[in-house]
């Protein structure tokens, strides 16, 4: 096994940086603006900004500082987005081919007029990959 | 006539179709619905990875399966269903009506951390991609020295692969296992045997997670790990689809079932495999469950349509798992009991062997036709042995 434990004092440094709440704060806004802008959906980006923080903050000890750690939850963030957009597309299709010959129940009442989730009608999270593979 | 379609060519449907093929149902119209004519077995995969089988020996015929049971079968894949309107939707748009529906369509590789990756990224799941895909793979890795594969996941399936992947490629492999380590879950002797297997074969193992880019992954210290493919077997998620399906499903998107396997919210549809969650037990998304649950699903689907009792699947506290080690041995695992070892291997070969002839039409005298109407039909019991699928 290669990864090691970090040491005491590199553990508090990178706690006190990770704790340090404007540097959270900055770094979520730029996040939120990034995923704004990629699914163009102001809610799947705040879900997806929130996964992919706390995705990352998970074992915060180990980090080797603040760049290391904007890194590496934008890569997640990045993939996050990535994956959202491609299962939407694969909802939307789905639901045109499902609903084409049903006028009286559209399942574009699913989403708002510019292809996006209605509030109420968003799926759930797709689950915790970690947990699914403590499952296996 | 009542029309019942099986969604999927999963591990629990083939109980079904095999209790059919004893006790045939003219008076039923049934379909079974699959992406693909070959259901390829999850447990001898990696033995064929590693040179162990042939690939026509880990993998069955479901037309064939289909039309020795008096099936009809459709290939295509399930996209879409409206559980309120009894009907489910096909890839080229076709719509199927049920008056019950069964569904083993299984689930997908979980590649939320990934999708940045695109063409480097080989998803586990579908199986049958997967399989298409290695030989180009291994080619890659043949022709480029220096050709780096990372396996994300260090679950059963990720440290079988990576083995195997060891014995069969010249490629450099590492097996990123994720923040809980090797084999979660299993007991420390069995997890130290396997990695002892990992670093004899040459496997760099990393104990934490990564996300992909276009060039490999980033890792949480910032680090980047250059990957010419990275295998996702980083454990399974539910269809998309079911979100939109009107079934009752658990937080992560599973349709939630009961003990028999029933939907909680539409008691006309069944569910198997890891596209469910049992309400009353948490179980593990593990083939070994959809084989045991087969034939409880199979006496399940047929006593509802006769007004007969159903019966539940009671899985058992702990399963066997064996995994192959890429080099002709074995480590089994079971709750507290561990081995390891060649003869762990015969023992394994000989059970997918097994599991494999059972389903297999024409095959040796030696399937057990009377142990076959016991398990399907009377839910004695689950099948006599079970492994790793």
């Amino acid at each position: 096994m290669t990864d090691t434990a970090p040491s005491p004092d590199s553990v508090s440094s990178a706690a006190r940086q990770l704790s340090d709440p404007a540097f959270i704060t900055t770094l979520r806004r730029q996040m939120l603006r990034f995923a704004t802008l990629q699914l163009g959906n102001p809610e799947l980006a705040e879900d997806a900004v929130q996964e992919a923080l706390i995705g990352a903050m998970k074992n915060a000890h180990a980090f080797a500082g603040q760049a290391a750690f904007k890194t590496w939850v934008f890569a997640i963030l990045k993939n996050k987005i990535a994956d959202t957009l491609r299962q939407r597309q694969r909802l939307v299709e789905a639901s045109s081919l499902l609903h084409a010959d049903e006028e009286d129940e559209d399942f574009r009442e699913l989403f708002a007029t510019h292809g996006h989730w209605q509030h109420d009608e968003r799926p759930q999270t797709w689950g915790n990959p970690e947990g699914a593979v403590h499952n296996q | 006539m009542k029309t019942l379609i099986l969604a999927g060519g999963g591990h629990a449907h083939l109980f079904v179709l095999e209790a059919l093929r004893h006790h045939p149902r003219p008076d039923l119209a049934i379909t079974l619905v699959s992406p693909t004519r070959w259901q390829y077995y999850s447990g001898m995969i990696p033995g064929w990875l590693a040179g162990a089988y042939r690939l026509d020996e880990c993998r069955l015929d479901l037309r064939a399966l289909t039309e020795a049971a008096g099936v009809a079968f459709v290939e295509d894949s399930v996209i879409g269903m409206n559980a309120d309107k009894r009907c489910i939707c096909l890839s080229d748009g076709r719509h199927l009506h049920y008056d019950l529906l069964s569904l083993d369509t299984g689930s997908e590789s979980d590649i939320a951390w990934l999708a940045e990756l695109g063409e480097r990224l080989l998803p586990v799941k579908p199986l049958g991609r997967f399989v298409t895909s290695w030989p180009t793979l291994r080619a890659a890795a043949a022709a480029q020295p220096g050709y780096r594969l990372v396996i994300a996941g260090g679950g059963a399936a990720g440290v079988e692969l990576a083995l195997a992947a060891a014995q069969a490629s010249a490629a450099h492999i590492t097996l990123l296992t994720g923040n809980t380590g090797l084999l979660a879950g299993h007991h420390r002797r069995a997890r130290r045997r396997i990695a002892a297997a990992l670093v004899e074969a040459g496997v760099e193992i990393l104990n934490q997670r990564g996300a992909g880019t276009s060039t490999g992954l980033v890792l949480k210290d910032g680090r980047e790990l250059a990957a010419d493919c990275v295998i996702a077997a980083t454990g399974a998620r539910a269809p998309v689809w079911l979100q939109v399906s009107r079934l009752a499903l658990d937080a992560a998107g599973h349709v939630r079932v009961d003990a028999t396997h029933r939907s909680c919210s539409h008691p006309e549809v069944f569910a198997a495999g890891d596209v469910c969650a049992r309400d009353d037990v948490l179980l593990a998304r593990s083939g070994v469950h959809a084989v045991r649950a087969g034939p409880a699903l199979a006496h399940n689907l047929f006593a509802t349509i006769d007004g007969r009792p159903l019966k539940p699947y009671s899985p058992r506290r702990w399963s066997l798992y064996l995994l192959a080690c890429g080099n002709g041995e074995a480590v089994a695992s079971w709750g507290p009991l561990s081995a390891a070892g060649r003869w762990v291997w015969r023992w394994k070969d000989r059970i997918e062997r097994r599991f494999m002839r059972r389903f297999t039409l024409g095959a040796s005298p030696t399937q057990a036709k009377s142990k076959l109407t016991q398990c399907a039909l009377k839910q004695q019991s689950g099948p006599p042995e079970e492994s790793s699928p």
